[in-house]
């Protein structure tokens, strides 16, 4: 589907004023389609900074942003499409719904394509099932609805726009456990049923543990690691130097291993740790 | 791209500008701009640049800040010293088809212009180097006394303070509003007026909505830490004047007699 790829990507806030920041340095990333990366990240490490230049949110001071190998700042035509390409769900994205009802509010970006009639609408239940709305809601307008609705119709915004690339800022900040696993699943599904690309940022390690493929650490500006789970979580010290935690199945595995058992790397969820324990008591039976 | 709109134009520093109290400096700028309109002869409007100039890089500002400021204001400033440079009567210098142009009119044109750029970067010297809230401060300080015919002086700078607080979290919240938008494919640069104005409708009903329920939250918490009005209340930051208040004061209003000497005795 899309490859998007950065190269030597610097972006500077407030350039030439006292308040000059070095948000990201330089940044080297290629992500192929059909990826689950997880972006972490200590706050203001440059995360957020980072996946709004994927969408042309922001424009790079230097370097690019190629979409299937072409710049996406090439022309204003090509940069409102990248918009549809690659959908960006905003952190706390509630605070953008709008129209009067449900309904209309998912159908604005699909309808910002261009799109009319049935196929509109096929887009909405679309998004709205991916996101988990039910289309009971559909009438009502989001200012009435929880925390958790509002959050999954704003999804679902995005998600109708059927993005090859989907990147979520955040997406369970401020959510019960309930609730972020079920939002989780969902962007799984997103992933494996049409076969696009999903970036997203985190701060739940057990969560970026279980649903990654890949993980990449953003620090200061810069990619500090790039690898699968395993790889990264097997570096605990240096995350926690940057002041990020492991998930817990890696701390509980670093303890039993200062205690003198021998436990294999690469353990980062829960499951993984049951069966390194169970194999440790076979072993010992 | 909002950010780059300056509102508070607050460049923090450490200069001897920086740190006058708010009451002197803004005491000063009504000396100043009194100042300014006194001056009617070379002299008087020499002497008020070189005060300018004095306060300009004792407190280290650069001139392109200052330029940043006068830009929305160049073209009022460009009208006025043209108006003055044709329409004034008296001995011609030069005279192109119906355009005259007098010897007074260039002196007067000279004089507007000089005037009102004084009067800009004046101001705006004062909004660099003072953060906003220690002007509200300031202001609530000095208009003390006229709580004694019943102006609530406290609620006014308060409401005051909280307006400036929070000019940036609302900018900040469009900004983020907008980028919310547009990665849903809104579009805000193209399309005639009436179409512009329609597309800014999923901008301002959800800012609109954020700024009810920021209002109603700082209420509670300011209920919630017993906030009940001035009465009674302390300050943790008081305003205290020194010896470089008194100072500056002096230098404002020596500069001022001396303008208006210069304009009774005409030189």
């Amino acid at each position: 589907m899309a490859e998007i790829r950065l190269e030597q990507l610097r972006h500077v806030y407030s350039q030439g004023t006292p308040f000059e920041k070095v948000a990201l340095d330089c940044i080297n990333l290629t992500i192929p389609s059909n990826q689950l990366l997880v972006l972490l990240g200590h706050t203001g490490s440059g995360k957020s900074t980072l996946v709004q230049h994927l969408n042309g949110l922001l424009k790079p001071t230097s370097g690019s942003v190629l979409l299937d190998g072409q710049d996406i700042h090439r022309s204003k035509q090509a940069l409102h499409e990248t918009r549809f390409q690659v959908g960006l769900v905003m952190q706390y994205p509630e605070y953008q719904l709008f129209e009067e009802t449900v309904y209309k509010d998912i159908a604005f970006g699909p309808s910002n394509m261009g799109l009319k009639g049935s196929e509109l609408e096929e887009h909405v239940r679309l998004g709205a099932n991916f996101a988990g709305v039910s289309e009971e809601l559909f009438d009502k307008s989001p200012l009435d609805l929880s925390g958790g609705q509002k959050r999954r119709v704003a999804i679902a915004g995005v998600l109708a726009m059927k993005p090859g690339i989907l990147i979520l800022d955040e997406p369970t900040a401020g959510l019960d456990p309930a609730g972020c696993d079920d939002i989780l699943a969902n962007v799984k599904r997103y992933k494996e049923e049409t076969g696009s690309t999903v970036i997203l940022i985190s701060h739940n390690m057990n969560a970026a543990a279980a649903i990654a493929e890949r993980i990449v650490v953003v620090c200061k500006g810069n990619i500090a690691l790039d690898g699968t789970p395993d790889e990264v979580f097997a570096r605990a010290r240096e995350l926690r130097e940057m002041g990020l935690q492991i998930p817990d199945a890696t701390t509980v595995r670093l303890l039993l291993r200062d205690k003198g058992f021998a436990m294999p790397d690469g353990i980062s969820t829960a499951q993984e740790l049951v069966d390194a324990v169970m194999a440790l008591k076979g072993g010992k039976n | 791209m909002l950010k780059d709109v300056t509102l508070g134009q607050y460049f923090p520093g450490d200069t001897i500008v920086h740190r006058l109290d708010p009451r002197t400096k803004l005491f000063c700028v009504v000396l100043y701009i009194v100042e300014i309109f006194t001056a009617n002869t070379v002299c008087g409007v020499l002497l008020s640049i070189a005060t300018l100039v004095m306060a300009v890089l004792l407190s280290k500002t650069t001139l392109r800040q200052l330029m940043k400021g006068m830009k929305p204001l160049l073209f009022i400033i460009i009208l006025t010293g043209l108006l003055n440079l044709f329409y004034t009567t008296g001995d011609t210098l030069v005279k192109i088809w119906f355009l005259t142009i007098t010897r007074q009119g260039v002196y007067k044109s000279l004089q507007m212009v000089s005037r009102i750029i004084m009067l800009i970067c004046g101001s705006f010297l004062l909004t660099l180097t003072t953060s906003p809230l220690s002007i509200t401060d300031g202001l609530e300080r000095l208009l003390n006394p006229l709580k004694k015919v019943g102006l609530p002086v406290h609620e006014l700078s308060m409401m005051m303070s909280i307006a400036l607080r929070f000019i940036p979290t609302l900018m900040e919240e469009t900004d983020k509003i907008m980028s919310a938008q547009k990665a849903r494919g809104a579009d805000f640069e193209t399309g005639s007026i009436f179409r512009r104005a329609r597309a800014l409708l999923p901008v301002l009903v959800p800012l609109f909505v954020s700024a009810f329920r920021r209002a109603d939250e700082l209420a509670t918490a300011m209920e919630c830490r017993c906030y009940h009005g001035g009465e009674g209340r302390t300050r943790m930051k008081e305003l205290s004047m020194h010896t470089r208040d008194a100072l500056c004061l002096l230098l404002f209003a020596a500069l001022l007699g001396a303008v208006i000497t210069l304009r009774v005795l005409g030189i």
